[in-house]
C-alpha cells in the first residue's frame, strides 16, 4: 500500500511540477528579459484556462485545438500587454510594478464580470489509467505531463538554436550590450511577452480537466511561480525548472503525507530562500 | 602614528582577481594617494576599507581594532567615510538638506527625541543648518545651497559630496576620483580646500588618475597595477619609479 | 501668502469638523457602515504609504490586520482583558511581529521583499487556518464582544450603536496619521527622503538604513494590527480570510492612485474605491474593474496621483485668479 501511496505522490508531484515549470518558465522570461514583476501573471493562466473551457466545453471544439488557440490568443493578449501598459514604463521598476498590480486587478475583474465567480468543472478528457514503468498513471496526468515536456523541449530548442531565441537570452544577460550588438530590443520583448504568457495560458488550459475553474485561481499561481522562480533564481530557466520540481514534489508529497500545514511550507521556503540565498540556486547574482 | 593598517588583503570575485596581497597603512594626519591604471582595484580596495565589501583574504584593522564583518554604516561611524565617484548626490533635494541629511552622523539627540521632535532636538536641527550653511560657504557652494543637487554643474556636485564626507567629522575620509572631469581653476579650488581639511586634522585617502593633483597634495602614494601593489613612497620616488611608469605606458 | 495660508487652514479646519459632526445628522446606518469601512482601510493605506516612503513595498498587510484582529479576540475572550487594553496590547504585538519579520527580511533588496510581503501575508492567513485549536481554524471566532463602555463625565459611552463606533474609528485614524507623520518627518523628512533616493549613499554617510526601514514597517503595521482589532470588536467576528491578498493589493493602490506624496493621498484612494463601490451598486460586477481602470489611467498618465493632480490643477486656479486680481487691481503687485 505504502508503495502505491508514494508513487501516487510521486506523480501527482511531477504533474503539479509540469504545470508550474510552465508558468514559471513564462514568469521568469519575462523577468529576465524585461525585468518586469509581472503580477498578473496567474491571471493570463487563469483566462488561458477560461479560453480553453469556452472553446472545448460550450463549443466542442477537438480539445488539442482549443489548447492551440487559447495559447495564441493569450500570446496575443500578451504582446498587446506589453506594448501598451510595460513598453511606455520601461526602466521604471516601480510603475511597472505598480502597473502590474493594475493589470491584475483589471484582469480579475473583467474575469469575474465577464464568466462569473461560480465554479466551473471539465472533467478528465482522456479518463482511464496507462502503466508506465510498472507504475499506474491517470491518462490525463499523462498528457499533462507529455506535452509540458515537449513544450519545454521545444522552448530549449527555440532559445539555444535560434537566432532569435539566441538574441533573447543575450537581452536577458547583458541588455545593453545587446542593443549596442544591434538586436532590437522591442521585437525581443514583446516576443518575450507573448511567449511567457503564451506558456502561462497552456498551463492553465492543460490543468481544468483535473482543477476547479474561477477567475480567482489567478493569484495563487502567481504566487507559486514567483515562488518557484525564485527558488530557482530570476531569470534561469533551468531554476525555474528545478525549482517546479522541488516544489511540486514537496507539494505533492506533503498533501499525501501531512495533510493541512502543506501549503504553508512553500511560503516558508520562499522566505528562507530570499534570506539566506537571495539569488536562488542558479540566478545571477 | 598608523591609523588604518591593511595587511594582506585579497579579494576574488568569482574568478576574477581583483586584489591580491595588497598591504598598507595610513598615518594619522597623512594624505595619502592611491593610483594606478584602470582596473587596477583602486576602488576595489576603497570598497573594502570602507565595508562595502568584505576581503577574500587579509583584514583591514583601524585602531587596531578588526573591520571584519562591518559594514557601510558601521564604518562609517567609527570615523572612516568615503565619498563616491559619480552621481552620489540626493540629487532632488538642494545642497543644504543634502548637508542636513550629512550631519546625521555628528548629531547628538537621541532616537526618541527625534522622534518626538523636542525642543533640543529642534536647537540641535537649527545648529546643524548653520554648520551646514557654513562648510557650504566655505567650499564655496554658497550661492547654491537651495539649488537642487542634480542641477549643479559637475564641479560643485564633486565639491558637494566632498563637503557631505566632511559634515560627518570624519577622521578618516577617502575621497574617490574628486577632480575627475574638473577644469583647471575648479581643481585648484578643490585640492586648497583638501589640504584646509588635512592641515584641520582629517586624514585623506585619494584615488585620483589626475597625476599633477596627486603629486601636489599628496604625502605619500601608493601604486596599483592589476590587483598588487607595485610601489609605496613619496611624489618623488613614484615619479622615478620604473615599474610605476612601466604600468602606464606599457 | 499670509491669505493663501490662512484659506488652507480654515479649509482642512472646516472638514475635520464637518467629519466630525457626520453622525449627528447622517442617521442611516449603512453610511456610517461604510464611513467606518473607509476608516479601517484608510489606517491599512497610511501604513503602507510609511512604508513605500521609506523605499519598500508591502503586499502582505492584510495579514497584519489579521493578527491585531486575532490578539485582541483572544485577548478579550480568553484572558479577559477588556477591549481597550486589548487593542492597545494587539498593535503592539503585531508591531514587535514586525520588528521580527522586519529585521530579519529588510536586508536583502526591495524587490525580493516585496515578494517576501506577498509570501508572509499568506503565510499569516494559513498559519491561523493550520491553529485550529486556539484561532477556530477555518472557522474564525465568533460572538466577539463590543468594546466596554466609557464612563465619561456625565455621558456614558456604549457600543451600541454605530455612533460611538464611527468616532472610536476616526479617533483612531487621526492618531494613526499623527504617528506616521512624525515619523516621516525625521530630520525634518529629510531621513526618509535620503534612504529612497540613494540608501547607499545614506548608508556611507552613518545612517542605519535597515533601522529605520525596520521602523516605518513597524509603526505601519503597529497601527494596522490596531485597525485589526477595531475590526474584530465591531464586526463582533474574525476568520482568517476576511482579510486576504486582494486587500493587501489594493491597499497599495489606494496609496498609488491617491500619491504617496501626501499623507491625504490614501485616503483619497480609499474614497475613491468606496465610492465606485457606492456609484456602481447596480452594476456590481463592474466595480472592480471600474476601479482597475481608474488606477491605470492614474499610473499612466498622473504618476503622482490624484492628490498631486489636485495640488496642481489647484496651483493653475489660483495663479489664474491672482493675476485676474492683479490685472483689475494693479496697486496689489507690490504687496507681493
Amino acid at each position: 500500500m505504502e508503495l502505491g501511496l508514494l508513487s501516487q505522490a510521486m506523480v501527482n508531484g511531477l504533474t503539479l511540477a509540469m504545470i508550474y515549470s510552465l508558468a514559471a518558465v513564462g514568469l521568469t522570461l519575462i523577468y529576465g528579459i524585461m525585468r518586469i514583476i509581472q503580477f498578473a501573471h496567474g491571471h493570463i493562466y487563469m483566462l488561458g484556462a477560461f479560453a480553453v473551457f469556452f472553446l472545448f466545453q460550450q463549443a466542442g471544439l477537438n480539445y488539442g485545438l482549443a489548447l492551440i488557440i487559447s495559447v495564441l490568443l493569450l500570446a496575443a493578449l500578451g504582446l498587446l500587454i506589453e506594448r501598451v501598459f510595460f513598453r511606455p514604463l520601461r526602466g521604471q521598476d516601480l510603475p511597472s510594478m505598480a502597473c502590474a498590480v493594475g493589470l491584475l486587478l483589471l484582469l480579475e475583474g473583467s474575469a469575474a464580470a465577464a464568466f462569473g465567480t461560480s465554479d466551473r468543472y471539465v472533467g478528465a478528457i482522456f479518463p482511464g489509467v496507462s502503466g508506465v514503468a510498472g507504475v499506474i498513471v491517470p491518462n490525463q496526468r499523462l498528457l499533462i505531463i507529455g506535452v509540458s515536456l515537449l513544450m519545454i523541449l521545444l522552448l530549449y530548442f527555440f532559445l539555444h538554436r535560434t537566432r532569435i531565441g539566441r538574441a533573447m537570452r543575450a537581452t536577458a544577460l547583458d541588455a545593453v550590450g545587446s542593443v549596442l550588438q544591434g538586436v532590437n530590443t522591442n521585437r525581443i520583448n514583446s516576443m518575450g511577452f507573448a511567449i511567457g504568457s503564451g506558456l502561462a495560458a497552456l498551463a492553465g488550459g492543460l490543468i481544468i480537466p483535473i482543477a476547479v475553474l474561477n477567475p480567482a485561481i489567478g493569484v495563487e499561481v502567481t504566487i507559486k511561480a514567483f515562488i518557484v522562480i525564485i527558488l530557482g533564481g530570476l531569470g534561469s530557466i533551468t531554476g525555474a525548472l528545478v525549482g517546479a520540481l522541488i516544489i511540486g514534489l514537496v507539494e505533492s508529497f506533503g498533501y499525501t503525507f501531512l495533510g493541512t500545514g502543506t501549503a504553508l511550507i512553500s511560503y516558508i521556503i520562499v522566505i528562507l530562500v530570499l534570506i539566506f540565498r537571495p539569488t536562488g540556486l542558479f540566478g545571477h547574482v | 602614528m598608523d591609523l588604518l593598517v591593511g595587511e594582506s588583503i585579497s579579494k576574488h570575485f568569482s574568478g576574477l582577481v581583483a586584489l591580491s596581497n595588497v598591504s598598507f597603512t595610513i598615518a594619522k594626519g597623512e594624505i595619502l594617494g592611491l593610483i594606478g591604471p584602470n582596473g587596477a582595484g583602486k576602488t576595489t580596495l576603497f570598497n573594502i576599507i570602507s565595508g562595502v565589501h568584505q576581503p577574500t583574504n587579509g583584514k583591514v584593522t583601524y585602531r587596531g581594532k578588526d573591520l571584519k564583518g562591518l559594514n557601510l554604516h558601521k564604518i562609517a561611524r567609527l570615523g572612516i567615510v568615503r565619498t563616491f565617484q559619480a552621481n552620489m548626490l540626493f540629487g532632488k533635494m538642494t545642497c543644504l538638506q543634502n548637508m542636513m541629511v550629512a550631519h546625521y552622523l555628528p548629531s547628538r539627540t537621541r532616537f526618541w527625541q527625534t522622534l518626538f521632535n523636542t525642543p533640543s532636538e529642534r536647537k540641535e536641527m537649527r545648529e546643524t543648518q548653520q554648520s551646514a550653511m557654513k562648510i557650504l560657504e566655505h567650499l564655496g557652494l554658497g550661492d547654491v545651497k537651495y539649488e537642487r543637487a542634480a542641477n549643479l554643474p559637475h564641479g560643485y556636485q564633486r565639491l558637494l559630496g566632498v563637503a557631505l564626507g566632511l559634515s560627518t567629522k570624519p577622521e578618516i575620509l577617502l575621497l574617490d576620483e574628486p577632480v575627475t572631469g574638473m577644469n583647471p581653476s575648479e581643481i585648484e579650488s578643490m585640492l586648497r580646500v583638501l589640504k584646509e581639511i588635512n592641515a584641520n586634522g582629517t586624514t585623506l585617502m585619494v584615488v585620483e588618475h589626475n597625476m599633477r593633483a596627486i603629486m601636489n597634495i599628496c604625502d605619500r602614494i601608493i601604486v596599483l597595477s592589476f590587483g598588487k601593489k607595485i610601489a609605496d613612497g613619496s611624489p618623488t620616488e613614484i615619479r622615478q619609479n620604473e615599474e610605476v611608469l612601466g604600468a602606464y605606458l606599457g | 501668502m499670509f491669505k493663501g495660508k490662512a484659506l488652507k487652514v480654515s479649509f482642512w479646519l472646516a472638514l475635520l469638523i464637518f467629519i466630525f459632526l457626520i453622525p449627528l445628522w447622517v442617521k442611516d446606518p449603512y453610511i456610517l457602515h461604510t464611513l467606518i469601512g473607509i476608516g479601517i482601510f484608510s489606517i491599512v493605506a497610511l501604513g503602507v504609504r510609511l512604508i513605500m516612503l521609506s523605499g519598500q513595498w508591502s503586499f502582505g498587510q492584510a495579514g497584519f490586520l489579521l493578527v491585531g484582529a486575532y490578539s485582541s479576540a483572544l485577548l478579550v475572550t480568553r484572558l479577559g482583558l477588556s477591549f481597550w487594553a486589548a487593542i492597545i496590547l494587539a498593535g503592539l504585538i503585531t508591531a514587535v511581529f514586525a520588528i521580527a519579520i522586519g529585521y530579519i527580511t529588510m536586508r536583502v533588496k526591495a524587490v525580493y521583499f516585496a515578494i517576501i510581503t506577498l509570501a508572509i501575508g499568506e503565510a499569516i492567513s494559513l498559519s491561523i487556518r493550520a491553529m485550529s485549536g486556539i484561532t477556530g481554524g477555518s472557522y474564525g471566532l465568533y460572538n466577539l464582544p463590543a468594546p466596554n463602555p466609557i464612563h465619561l463625565p456625565g455621558l456614558l459611552v456604549e457600543f451600541t450603536s454605530k455612533t460611538p463606533y464611527y468616532y472610536l474609528m476616526l479617533i483612531l485614524v487621526i492618531v494613526s496619521a499623527l504617528a506616521m507623520y512624525r515619523v516621516e518627518r525625521i530630520r525634518g523628512g529629510n531621513l526618509f527622503d535620503a534612504i529612497l533616493q540613494k540608501d547607499i549613499l545614506a548608508e556611507s554617510l552613518g545612517i542605519n538604513t535597515l533601522k529605520y526601514r525596520v521602523l516605518a514597517f513597524s509603526v505601519a503595521c503597529g497601527f494596522t494590527g490596531m485597525a485589526g482589532a477595531f475590526a474584530a470588536h465591531y464586526y463582533l467576528m474574525t476568520r482568517p480570510d476576511f482579510y486576504g491578498l486582494l486587500h493587501s493589493i489594493y491597499a497599495v493602490t489606494y496609496v498609488i492612485i491617491g500619491g504617496v506624496g501626501s499623507i491625504f493621498g490614501p485616503i483619497i484612494g480609499v474614497i475613491l474605491l468606496l465610492s465606485a463601490v457606492e456609484f456602481l451598486r447596480a452594476a456590481a460586477m463592474y466595480q472592480a474593474v471600474a476601479y482597475a481602470v481608474v488606477f491605470l489611467v492614474v499610473i499612466l498618465i498622473f504618476p503622482g496621483g490624484l492628490v498631486s493632480l489636485g495640488q496642481q490643477l489647484w496651483a493653475r486656479a489660483t495663479a489664474l485668479l491672482r493675476r485676474a486680481t492683479v490685472k483689475r487691481y494693479p496697486e496689489i503687485r507690490s504687496r507681493e
